[in-house]
Order: structure tokens, then C-alpha cells, then sequence
């Protein structure tokens, strides 16, 4: 067997040759921007997944920051309803007197009556430099009964009764009630009013929520 | 190497280039800053998880506040009013049949953050006048404290009754005033 011979023209293979290169240079050039444009496209893509995942997110920042803005109005209001309170529990005498006046009567025996009664305040000051509130009601009953023991069943459902402390007899002595013999007598009590000052105790638990941040 | 190979390499880099600087970078920077953006929206989301919860733990208290303020407390209104209150004061006086008392205000004095003016009722009624009269001033809608009362009874079997009013007014006024005063 003899080698074998190149029977294409010279002209015919450089021709070739040159095809193949210039196949080679498309296939080079093609291939890299196929990838630059993969790659890019993907990039692209991936990030403008991330914008949608962005922009739900901003969208629940905003929601948050609604709430925020509420939340914010919610506690100022809460704010102003505790100065409020506070206002009217400083301002306010914790005890009515209708009330003091109602008990009065329901401990009262049949046959005593009450020439007068009065009511006043007794200030005092809760700490130094603050201002004097009514700390206690200073109550002076004076009246008439048949004997010692309706005043004494008097003075008992008094100091047995919450609202009033140090319940005293003044005086109780005896002075003819027109045909019969009667018992003038007088009493004294304090109605404390810092222990009942309700409002101011029972928003204190409001007061810790409503400040809570 | 020929120059139709380095002039192939050239422009082969030069196509990298163009790629890698206006498709590749652009998107990846893009993409990194989506994401940080995403991490930042995250944590700051994280951080305000408790917010709905708070808020709803707030207007609950809110509302628990506003219903026990409505049970447990009274008007302090801004404007003293003091004429219209004489004049219901006097309307249910009338009303009630009681003829024979006097009514005296006094100047309005500053008492904490409001504003206290004092006033006197004298009157004489029996039992159920004087104590239907306390039980009106202490039912208005408005704060009018009674800070003291004497009652003595007459010969003639009716009540002499004094009492010493305080008609309370102009909080926001001065609590304003306060404000004003505090800030520099």
C-alpha cells in the first residue's frame, strides 16, 4: 500500500481550512455570549424575584408601620385617659356624703334622733412640698336617745361598719325630754378617704399595661 | 500566534468585557442589593413581629380604661360654668320646694392642675329636701365636690343645712398652660 495522496487543490484546502477556522471563531463567539446572556438572564431573573419578595415585604413593613402609627395613638390616648383619672382621683372626695348619711340612718335605733351633724374635711399633705389632699372626714354626730343603750347599739354598728374609724362617745349625759328623762349625747368618727381612693387603685394595673411597650 | 488570532482574542475579550460589564455585573449587584434589602426588610419586620399583638393588648386596655373611666369617674369640664350651675342648682331648688336659702360663690383658686371655686349653700328644708339636694349635686355629670356639711335641726323640726361646694373646672386649660410653660 502506497501513502496516501492529497489529490485536493491547495487553493480548495486552505479554503477548507479557512471555513473551519472562521466555524471555530462563530463557535467561540456564539458560545461565549450564549453564557454571558445565560448567565445574565438568570442573574436578572433571580433578581427580580428577589424585587416581588421585596416589595411583599414592603408592602408588610408598611402594615407594620401602620400599626406602629396606631399603636402609637393607642398609648397617647391611653396617656391622656390615665392623667385624666388621675386628675379626678386627686380632685375627687372618694366617699359620698349621701352615702354617709344613708349608713348613718341604717345604724340609727328606732327611738334616737339626731339634733346635728357635720361633715368636714381634714387635709393633709401625702409627702413634703406635695400638695394637701383630704386625707380623712372628720363626722360629729349629736343627738338625742332614750338611754346609754341605744347609744351604745348606735356606736357599735358604727365602729362595726368599714367606712368609719375611731368612733368616739363625746359626751352622753342626761337631760329631761319633755314628761321623761332622754340621754343627750355626741360622737365622733373619722371616715378615712386615702384607702378609698378606688379610682386611684384600681387603674394601677391599667396604668402598668397601658405603659407597657 | 498570527494577528487574525490575536485580533480574534482581542475582540473574544472584548465581547467578555461587554458581557461581564453590561449584563452580568449590573444584574448581580442588582441581585445583591435585592437581597440585602431583603435581610434589612426581614429583621425589621422580626423586630416589629410583636406589634399586632401590642396593639391589640392596647386598645383592649384602652377600651378597659375608657369604660372605667366612664363607670368611675366624672366630667372635669375646661369652662367653669359656674352661672349655668347656680341656675340648675336653683331650677331643682325650686323644684324640690325649697324656698328659704342662699347661695355664695367664691374666686376660683388653682388647686394640683385644675381649678377649684368654692361656693356655700345655705338652706333650710326637712330631711328629704336636704338630702334629695346633696344627692343632685353629687349625681351631675360634672365634678362638684362636697367638701363639708353641717346640718342642725330646728326647733320647728326642720333641717338647717350648710354646705360647702367645690364646682372643679379647666384642667386642659392649665394642664396646656403647663405644657407651655415646661417647654423650653
Amino acid at each position: 500500500m502506497s501513502d496516501s495522496m492529497d489529490l485536493m487543490p491547495a487553493a480548495c484546502r486552505a479554503r477548507l481550512r479557512s471555513r473551519n477556522a472562521s466555524r471555530r471563531v462563530a463557535l467561540l463567539f456564539g458560545g461565549t455570549g450564549a453564557v454571558v446572556i445565560g448567565l445574565s438572564l438568570t442573574l436578572h431573573l433571580a433578581a427580580a424575584a428577589r424585587r416581588v419578595e421585596l416589595s411583599r415585604l414592603q408592602r408588610e413593613a408598611k402594615i407594620h408601620a401602620d400599626i406602629a402609627q396606631r399603636l402609637e395613638s393607642v398609648r397617647q390616648s391611653a396617656e391622656a385617659e390615665l392623667a385624666s383619672l388621675r386628675r379626678y382621683a386627686r380632685a375627687a372626695t372618694p366617699v359620698s356624703f349621701c352615702d354617709v348619711m344613708t349608713v348613718v340612718g341604717g345604724l340609727m335605733p328606732e327611738s334616737v334622733s339626731l339634733t346635728s351633724l357635720s361633715i368636714t374635711p381634714r387635709l393633709e399633705r401625702a409627702a413634703r412640698g406635695t400638695a394637701r389632699v383630704v386625707g380623712a372626714l372628720n363626722m360629729e354626730l349629736s343627738g338625742i336617745a332614750p338611754t346609754d343603750l341605744e347609744i351604745a347599739t348606735l356606736v357599735a354598728g358604727m365602729e362595726a361598719n368599714p367606712l368609719f374609724a375611731r368612733v368616739t362617745i363625746e359626751h352622753a349625759r342626761a337631760q329631761p325630754l319633755g314628761d321623761r328623762e332622754g340621754r343627750v349625747f355626741g360622737v365622733t368618727c373619722e371616715i378615712d378617704m386615702t384607702s378609698r381612693r378606688v379610682v386611684a387603685d384600681a387603674f394601677a394595673d391599667y396604668e402598668k399595661d397601658a405603659l407597657k411597650k | 500566534m498570527n494577528r487574525r488570532s490575536l485580533q480574534i482574542g482581542l475582540a473574544w475579550l472584548a465581547l467578555v468585557a461587554a458581557g461581564l460589564g453590561l449584563g452580568v455585573l449590573p444584574a448581580s449587584n442588582s441581585l445583591r442589593n435585592a437581597s440585602s434589602d431583603i435581610q434589612r426588610a426581614r429583621s425589621a419586620l422580626e423586630a416589629a413581629s410583636d406589634r399586632p399583638a401590642a396593639l391589640e393588648r392596647n386598645e383592649a386596655t384602652l377600651a378597659g380604661l375608657r369604660a372605667f373611666a366612664e363607670a368611675n369617674s366624672k366630667l372635669i369640664p375646661t369652662e367653669g360654668d359656674i352661672a349655668e350651675f347656680v341656675r340648675g342648682l336653683v331650677t331643682y331648688l325650686d323644684r324640690i320646694g325649697v324656698q328659704d336659702r342662699s347661695i355664695a360663690t367664691g374666686t376660683p383658686a388653682r388647686e394640683n392642675d385644675i381649678l377649684a371655686a368654692p361656693m356655700t349653700l345655705t338652706m333650710t328644708s326637712d330631711f328629704l329636701g336636704v338630702f334629695a339636694t346633696l344627692e343632685h349635686v353629687e349625681s351631675l355629670p360634672r365634678l362638684v365636690r362636697v367638701s363639708r356639711l353641717k346640718l342642725e335641726l330646728r326647733p320647728d323640726g326642720t333641717l338647717r343645712a350648710d354646705m360647702a361646694l367645690d364646682v372643679l373646672f379647666g384642667a386642659e386649660e392649665i394642664a396646656a398652660a403647663d405644657a407651655k410653660g415646661a417647654t423650653p
